[in-house]
């Protein structure tokens, strides 16, 4: 149920509002008459209503966006929320960029750490090497997109932290979409 | 917008317009009966059922209304119900579904 509380928080702040306390309740609902039946009925159920959360919560958030892309700016309100997510936005904009230049700087100055370490720390150092930029720069990409608000309706605080996000995040993402695809064809 | 605009519907809509047909109902009564109606076959997820709730309450097909009772758990529930476009709408696509059944039936006939 936290799970599924959790992706209730990736819904726009207005369907959030809205819906967010009736979707808990069917949800809780749900869960607790699938529980009755079967242990197999229950996790078929949580199944059907992550999958069923994932898309109505790209669904609402393809929505919001729209929305605020046709919402001419001078109607445009100051939103605290969208604030935030350019400033969170901005920072992991900031932690992806870092990441890179550390990936280039290990490739290019020949100092790798990976020989010097046991087997499972290798692993750990390779997964956290390629997942830290591209987590981040997801997120970038995503408060980003959320923030939209202030770009759109202009001279807000916030705006041009959105937008830095939103380019730097997207060609981090880019970037480490391309090294694994280069990983997949070298294999 | 015309209602025959909004036509075809999708499966899922067209089945929350079935289920409020006859009384205003809440979130997981809508549900329930969808699944009944269709004897199991469509399950909605509580993310699709509220997706398609704010679209259709949006184009102005559902309303809301207060619900008097409280739900098990003392929660505030919220009951909605079809507005005269929404039942429109439903009456159309019924006639459209009627006309499709009619030409496969006469089609099978000449056959």
């Amino acid at each position: 149920m936290r799970l599924l509380d959790c992706l209730l928080l990736l819904y726009p702040l207005h369907f959030r509002m809205e819906f967010s306390s009736e979707i808990h309740g069917v949800l809780l609902s749900r869960l607790c008459e699938a529980k009755k039946r079967s242990h197999s009925a229950w996790f078929a159920g949580i199944l059907r209503e992550v999958t069923g959360l994932i898309f109505s919560i790209l669904q609402e958030c393809w929505h919001d966006m729209r929305k605020k892309m046709t919402t001419p700016p001078e109607q445009m309100k100051p939103n605290r929320e969208s604030n935030r997510f350019a400033s969170v936005s901005f920072r992991l904009s900031l932690i992806s960029i870092l990441c890179i230049f550390l990936m280039l700087v290990v490739l290019y100055s020949g100092f790798s750490p990976i020989p010097y370490v046991s087997l499972p720390l290798q692993l750990v150092l390779v997964i956290l090497f390629l997942s830290i930029p591209t987590l981040t720069s997801m997120g970038s990409l995503y408060t980003g997109i959320r923030s939209l608000g202030p770009i759109r309706a202009k001279n807000q605080k916030g705006s041009w932290m959105a937008i830095f996000g939103i380019v730097f995040g997207g060609l981090v993402f880019l970037s480490m979409g391309l090294l694994y695809l280069a990983i997949w064809f070298d294999s | 917008m015309k209602a025959q605009d909004f036509l075809p519907l999708t499966e899922t809509s067209f089945f929350i317009l079935l289920s409020l047909a006859t009384t205003p109902k809440h979130g997981y009564a809508i549900i329930k009966e969808v699944e009944a109606m269709s004897a199991g076959r469509v399950v909605l997820a509580a993310g699709t059922l509220y997706s398609a709730l704010r679209r259709m309450l949006e184009d102005g097909w559902i309303e809301r209304v207060e619900d008097d009772l409280l739900s098990s758990d003392s929660r505030e529930r919220k009951l909605y119900r079809l507005t005269d476009l929404g039942r429109r709408i439903l009456e159309l696509e019924t006639e459209r579904l009627h006309a499709l059944v009619r030409l496969t039936s006469l089609r099978d006939a000449r056959e």
